[in-house]
């Protein structure tokens, strides 16, 4: 009687202990899984946020408002110079912010920059090294990715063709 | 007296085995555990660089062709290219189209690349340009940070210039290598 008492013990603290160790693995698999779900997410959305610049990066090549006229395929990115002058003076014109807000829509939190970069441009009112065309202003707290593509810059009057590039800063909050 | 014995031998045998089940399930679930966090701190490469290295190239070798070359600004790259392969005919500020050339490929590069924002593992080689003439030294050849062709790299940037009427190109390429 005693014996058989012992050995019910025995067995009831196996169980116990298999159940103890079953509920520490099952609680430690939570735990983990967790973390690297939360990781994958924060993945996720730093690449979404890097796909989004390089998406307007390849835009602005495109647009017909500072693209080069050229007759026939064109496989050479090519800036007109006087399109991104025009375009400057229209989106940051503080009398008027339609153009601004109509450019939103598509450059969404970001800053644009087209630099001229070779042979230099000499001196004059026109012959900026830089321009940012574009700049949501969003507070420098936030992160940014930087995607730059080499393109042409054509100044059709001076007859010259520079060497320069589009920045493009997507700002994104981290979270 | 025997029979109980053998019992308790029997439920010993018993206990030790579901102790060694119990203890090949816990390393398995350890080794699970490993294997997973191992793989999840294995980063994908970002679209960032990967566009960088595989477009940017291709992007930056086009370019260069067309732009006006300084103190010569009515010739292009690629008329200065040509005409170092060729004829020998141009002249920019003193130096032949073969110097004045890599002078403003090299300038491009340094302003592009090599900034210490930027700083990208690169190379970019010429073939079939000659310099000095009769030699088989290439033009170009610039290697930042030890980007080799063994260096694991993205997509070439290739521009083929024909040499017409001449039978013969002249290759410029690139590559930019993973960090």
């Amino acid at each position: 009687m005693k014996n058989k008492r012992n050995r019910g013990q025995i067995q009831l603290g196996e169980t116990t202990a298999v159940v103890i160790i079953v509920i520490i693995l099952l609680v430690i698999g939570i735990v983990f899984w967790n973390k690297v779900s939360v990781s994958n997410v924060k993945d996720i959305n730093t690449q979404s946020n890097e796909l989004a610049v390089i998406e307007i990066a390849n835009m602005i090549p495109e647009l017909p408002e500072l693209k080069c006229y050229e007759s026939g395929v064109n496989k050479v990115k090519c800036l007109d110079w006087y399109k991104v002058l025009a375009m400057n003076a229209s989106i940051n014109n503080p009398d008027d912010t339609s153009t601004f807000e109509f450019y939103n829509t598509y450059f969404k939190n970001s800053r644009i920059t087209v630099v001229r970069m070779y042979p230099e441009p000499g001196a004059g009112p026109n012959n900026a090294t830089n321009i940012t065309i574009y700049d949501a202003k969003i507070n420098r707290s936030t992160i940014t990715s930087l995607i730059s593509i080499p393109v042409n810059i054509k100044d059709y009057a001076a007859k010259k063709t520079y060497y320069g590039q589009i920045l493009v800063e997507g700002y994104y909050n981290e979270q | 007296m025997n029979n109980r014995h053998k019992n308790e031998c029997k439920n010993k045998l018993g206990q030790m085995e579901v102790f060694g089940l119990a203890f090949i399930v816990i390393l398995i679930s350890i080794g699970f555990f490993i294997f997973v966090s191992y793989k999840s701190q294995q980063k994908t490469e970002n679209p960032q660089k990967e566009y960088t290295n595989d477009k940017v190239a291709n992007d930056f070798i086009l370019s260069i062709l067309y732009v006006s070359v300084q103190d010569c600004e009515e010739y292009t790259v690629q008329d200065l290219i040509i005409d170092c392969a060729r004829d020998h005919r141009i002249n920019c500020a003193g130096d032949n189209s073969c110097v004045a050339v890599n002078k403003s490929i090299n300038v491009m590069l340094n302003k592009t690349f090599m900034p210490k924002d930027v700083n990208t593992k690169f190379r970019f080689w010429s073939e079939n340009l000659y310099y000095p003439e009769n030699t088989n030294t290439d033009l170009i050849n610039v290697t930042h940070l030890n980007c080799s062709a063994n260096s694991r790299q993205g997509q070439r940037g290739v521009a083929v210039i024909s040499l017409y009427p001449t039978a013969k190109d002249v290759y410029l390429n690139m590559n930019i290598c993973y960090q």
